[in-house]
């Protein structure tokens, strides 16, 4: 994948966004009201359909990282691992092959140059339509001594584990559990990977694209909430959660 | 009126012998039965009614400590806001928890509530008549009694199948445990001086002297004061209860009435505690000037009066430490209890041994006049060189020495190296007055 | 308690057995729906465990599928008690993404509200943190303070708690006429107000008990633990956004980054008690410097951003709260991460807790000063 591509989401229809963006009012309307009935329940493959992204090139954001020494040297050293070096509004982003992630977050953390020594966020995003390479999980870290922050990016295939970074930065723990929660992505070698916030026999994963806005799970609820007869004539009252038998 | 209320008193056993039709010479059923059963009918009322009015005075305490108004919707000033309280808790749902132990959690708390009440009866509240019974062994009786308190609240702690009723209980019963002796050896000193466990007996002997023990023991007083904070579970020693951590301790799984009594309980150690207090190092009901009243009825209404104004003084001063102070820790109450309050607590015993055997063979059979409160003549004249004398050895060489103790045994804890941390303080704070002198400089420069 | 199935036999019966104790969701100190499982010997935590979740919305996900001004008001029941501190950083992030220039009046007057908003959360963080020792009176003191705040923040933003207060691109009111007077007021008894409950705990010798050496925390692990605000501070670390990685007009302002030397749970209520300071002589600056303009810059209808993404934190009063936008180019942010300080900080919890009593973990949580709107969003 090149740097071009990475800024590009899904391909979308060719709406310019220059134009878009000067028009007035009359032309917002329609758009936002158009956009507001969209997200119906159980629709998933409705949000990436949607994006209207041009896949030009946008220079103006993305562009190689130039004259950066130490970015250089992270290169240098990895080599064809660094598939992208981008610094798009001011934060420096690196895209890491899988492999040599783990190493590579060990040289941020350790080496005298770099001293990453805080993962201030660890999370990721979901591009179903991208084939092989549905998941990207971003970690952001910061160096206290130097006062820099940078962005790393890995590419996963559906159903891939990307190793963990929580043995190098003891604050990743959570972070991948919030990310294996949220999207279903494994972490090989973490210590305690359970889910975090949702329960533990929740079906599904929500952050992925294909999981619905407005969902009710009425079996799970059905398993965990005790139901108790009670007497009244329910052809009174619109009983929305009591269809089970 | 008054002298009403003293034929009232007086006659009243006569009245009941007559109405329950005894021969005269059988008084049996009328002495010990029924007039009893009125009296404490009348007493009962009246403290139930007080440690109500207590829950309230406390509401409202810490509403002005804490610049709020407290109850204030259920009558003028919200003066029935017990009274609501008490029906609201009659009427509430008595739970008991499915798995709980049924029988040891519904008498649980009724162990409690007897064990605190029956110390009412030895109290003596005034005068003559005021003491309901002047039994002589009072003090001990008490202590006795009230140890039994605790049994309540580990059963309860036990019996609710709870957790943290559980760490509540074990917690408090601990707790009592180790305060009773700190509380113990407290009033050893004033018994001293007092020479008598009877409760009217002590008051009497304060009077004889003519100086209140706490002058004389004012260590005593101290410990007796912290220690009976700590067996009365109140903060900062309210830990069995702490709401913080243990939701409420053993009562977690109590309501209703039964809650009610925990709370009712505790009120009445409340006041049982500072009657104590008042009783042993405040002079009881006796206060400067009193014996000026010549109308007995008159005199032993004033005394009641002289005697719950004290005790509300202390109960005042209970409450002023639940609402300023933070909770303590329970090994922290612990090192308290056991290694400052009972090291105290027998320091100050020897050493006023010590000063009483000094002051025997100076003239015996009436060392500084003060042997002569065997005799309870209270017409005996003060001996102003005793009292002096036990005065400045309580004060001035008692409490440097039980410091010195206390200091050598808590050596290692007494500080917290807080010279780190007050640096910061320091630091910051010289930095805002310098902020604040500078922009005032240049303001008056440019001026 | 034994657990299921453990027979009671003359061997175990006097070895140290561990009661698990379960504390919350519903348990007067964990400061909203925190579940803790305690695993305790005695009275000693051995092991312990977060089960948090019980009030998780969904935001994230409820983002990707409304337009970016429909996000905002989500952003305030997050930190529900630091809500202007929320509005800042997602409009600010979005901001960034838009490249717009927001008037250097709206920049004041947010920088002045936010570091209000810092004032109240700490002071609810003061009150609360009290009460979980023991100390009552001081929460009543504090929700006093705090009470003026929200009354400022009623009087200008229209709401008290979840107040929406900045749109993208400034400020959707200017200042009411009294704003000023009723702030300068405000902080005119504050300090003393301050030394007030400095007062009553600074040097009291059980608040000092309670607090001195317990949870201590070394920088280093701090730093690993991703730990950000008050909290990485108190052990010593000197870093806060406001000055590390300026936003907004903070570097026109003069003013000092409170640190603790120990880390332990009384440095970080210094530390917080300093910040309290610093946000008064930051407002008094906002205030003496307020220009004149619009506080509204010009903004699109539409929101549209380009396609790119961005990462802006801020730092609130719990730590340095995020945004991390992706845009595909439409009107609906493609993907938006929250980072959450407080769900980060509170998984020091079980590395501070092990080993200390049962009532050092209920200070220990009320130091991490969470807001369990936040930790589960």
């Amino acid at each position: 994948m090149s740097d071009e591509e990475k800024a590009t989401p899904p391909e979308g229809g060719e709406e310019p966004q220059k134009s878009e963006k000067p028009t007035p009012s009359e032309a917002a309307k329609p758009d936002a009201s158009a956009q507001k009935p969209a997200p119906p329940r159980a629709a998933p493959v409705d949000k990436p359909a949607t994006p209207k992204a041009p896949p030009a090139k946008k220079p103006s954001i993305t562009f190689n990282i130039t004259a950066d020494p130490f970015i250089d040297r992270i290169k240098e050293i990895f080599g064809g691992a660094i598939t992208e070096a981008v610094e798009t509004l001011g934060q420096q982003i690196l895209r890491v092959a899988k492999d040599r992630y783990v190493e590579m977050c060990r040289f941020l953390h350790d080496d005298g140059d770099a001293q990453f020594d805080m993962c201030t966020d660890l999370t990721a995003t979901h591009w179903p339509e991208r084939a092989g390479q549905e998941f990207e999980v971003v970690l952001f870290l910061y160096s206290v001594p130097n006062n820099r922050r940078i962005r790393i990016k890995v590419s996963l295939a559906d159903g891939d584990e990307c190793p963990t970074v929580s043995h190098i930065w003891i604050g990743a723990n959570w972070m991948e559990r919030e990310v294996f929660d949220m999207f279903g992505v494994k972490f090989s070698g973490h210590p305690d990977l359970r889910r975090i916030l949702l329960p533990e026999d929740w079906p599904g994963h929500p952050l992925r694209k294909e999981y619905p806005i407005e969902y009710r799970d009425n079996e799970w609820t059905d398993k965990h909430i005790e139901y108790r007869e009670i007497d009244y004539d329910t052809s009174l009252i619109d009983v929305k959660y009591g269809e089970r038998k | 009126m008054l002298g009403t209320l003293t034929t009232l008193m007086l006659v009243a056993p006569e009245w009941v012998l007559r109405w329950t039709k005894e021969p005269r010479g059988n008084a049996f059923w009328a002495e010990f039965v029924v007039w009893p059963l009125i009296q404490i009918l009348i007493v009962l009322f009246i403290v139930l009614t007080l440690v109500a009015y207590l829950v309230y005075l406390e509401r409202k305490v810490s509403a002005f400590m804490q610049a709020r108004l407290g109850p204030m919707r259920v009558g003028p000033w919200g003066l029935l806001q017990p009274a609501a309280d008490g029906l609201k808790l009659l009427l509430k749902e008595d739970i008991i928890p499915l798995k709980a132990d049924k029988t040891v959690f519904q008498i649980a708390p009724i162990i409690s509530v007897v064990a605190a009440l029956v110390v009412l009866a030895v109290i003596p509240w005034g005068a003559a008549w005021a003491t309901i019974a002047n039994v002589n062994i009072g003090l001990l009786f008490i202590l006795a009694v009230s140890s039994v308190g605790v049994l309540g609240l580990v059963l309860a702690g036990w019996a609710s199948n709870s957790k943290y009723s559980l760490l509540g209980a074990l917690r408090s019963s601990a707790q009592m445990i180790s305060y009773e002796i700190g509380m113990g050896l407290s009033i050893i000193g004033a018994l001293m001086f007092a020479r008598t466990l009877s409760m009217s007996g002590i008051i009497e002997a304060q009077q004889a002297d003519g100086v209140w023990y706490v002058f004389f023991q004012p260590i005593g007083f101290i410990i007796y004061l912290v220690c009976a904070l700590g067996e009365t579970n109140r903060a900062p020693f309210d830990l069995p209860e702490a709401e913080s951590e243990l939701v409420a301790g053993y009562h977690t799984e109590y309501s209703g009435f039964r809650w009610a009594l925990f709370f009712m309980a505790e009120y009445t150690s409340m006041l049982v505690t500072s009657a104590i207090a008042v009783t042993l190092f405040l002079g009881g009901w006796s206060f400067p000037g009193l014996g000026l009243i010549k109308n007995q009825t008159l005199f032993v209404v004033v005394s009641i009066v002289i005697f719950a104004a004290k005790v509300m003084v202390l109960i005042y001063l209970y409450m002023w430490f639940r609402w300023t102070w933070p909770r303590y820790r329970y090994d922290q109450l612990m090192d308290l209890g056991w290694k400052w309050m009972i090291p105290a607590g027998l320091a100050n015993i020897v050493l006023t041994g010590i000063w009483y055997v000094l002051a025997l063979p100076k003239s015996r059979g009436g060392v500084f006049g003060l042997m002569q409160l065997g005799l309870r003549d209270r017409l005996a004249p003060t001996r102003w060189s005793g009292i002096i004398y036990f005065v400045v050895t309580g004060f001035v060489i008692t409490i440097p020495i039980i410091w010195l103790v206390l200091a050598a045994i808590n050596r290692r804890t007494r500080d917290f190296n807080l010279h780190a941390q007050r640096q910061l303080q320091i630091k910051l704070r010289a930095k805002r007055l310098q902020k604040h002198a500078e922009p005032q400089a240049a303001g008056e420069g440019a001026s | 308690m034994r657990e299921q199935g453990v027979d009671i036999t003359p061997g175990t019966l006097f070895d140290a057995e561990e009661m698990v104790i379960n504390m919350g969701p519903q348990h007067p100190s964990t400061h909203g729906v925190l579940r803790v499982i305690l695993k305790l010997d005695g009275e000693t935590v051995k092991d312990l465990d977060c089960d948090i979740g019980y009030l998780h919305r969904g935001v994230e996900k409820i983002a990707e599928h409304d337009t970016y001004a429909m996000i905002t008001p989500y952003w305030d029941r997050l930190d529900y008690v630091a809500a202007v501190s929320n509005d800042l950083c997602y409009v600010g992030g979005v901001e960034k993404l838009l490249g717009i220039e927001v008037p250097r009046r709206a920049e004041y007057l947010r920088v002045a509200l936010t570091e209000l908003q810092r004032i109240a959360s700490h002071l609810l963080w003061l009150g609360t943190h009290a009460i979980d020792i023991g100390a009552v009176t001081v929460l009543l003191y504090a929700f006093r303070e705090r009470e003026e705040i929200l009354k400022i923040f009623e009087d200008f933003i229209g709401a008290r708690l979840t107040a929406h207060a900045f749109r993208i691109g400034g400020l959707w009111w200017d200042a009411y006429p009294e704003f000023e007077k009723r702030v300068r007021d405000f902080l005119k008894i504050l300090p003393g107000r301050i030394d007030e409950y400095e007062t009553l705990l600074n040097a009291n010798r059980i608040w000092l008990s309670r607090t001195v050496g317990i949870g201590v925390l070394p920088a280093d692990e701090a730093i690993n633990l991703s730990l950000t605000g008050p909290v990485l501070r108190g052990s010593g670390v000197k870093y806060d956004l406001r000055r590390a990685q300026p936003y907004s007009v903070y570097p026109e302002f003069d003013f000092e980054i409170p640190i603790g030397e120990n880390g332990d749970t009384y440095d970080r209520y210094l530390v917080r008690m300093a910040e309290i300071r610093q946000s008064i002589i930051i407002i008094e600056q906002a205030l003496d410097g307020l220009p004149e303009g619009p506080v509204m810059a010009k903004v699109p209808k539409v929101i549209k951003p380009p396609v790119g993404e961005v990462y802006f934190g801020i730092e609130a009063p719990k730590g340095e709260i995020g945004v991390y936008l992706v845009s595909d180019g439409t009107t609906k942010p493609y993907r938006m991460r929250i980072r959450p300080p407080a769900f980060i900080n509170l998984q020091s919890l079980r590395r501070l807790s092990i080993g200390h009593l049962v009532a050092d973990v209920v200070a220990l949580i009320g130091t991490i000063d969470i807001v369990l709107g936040e930790v589960d969003r």
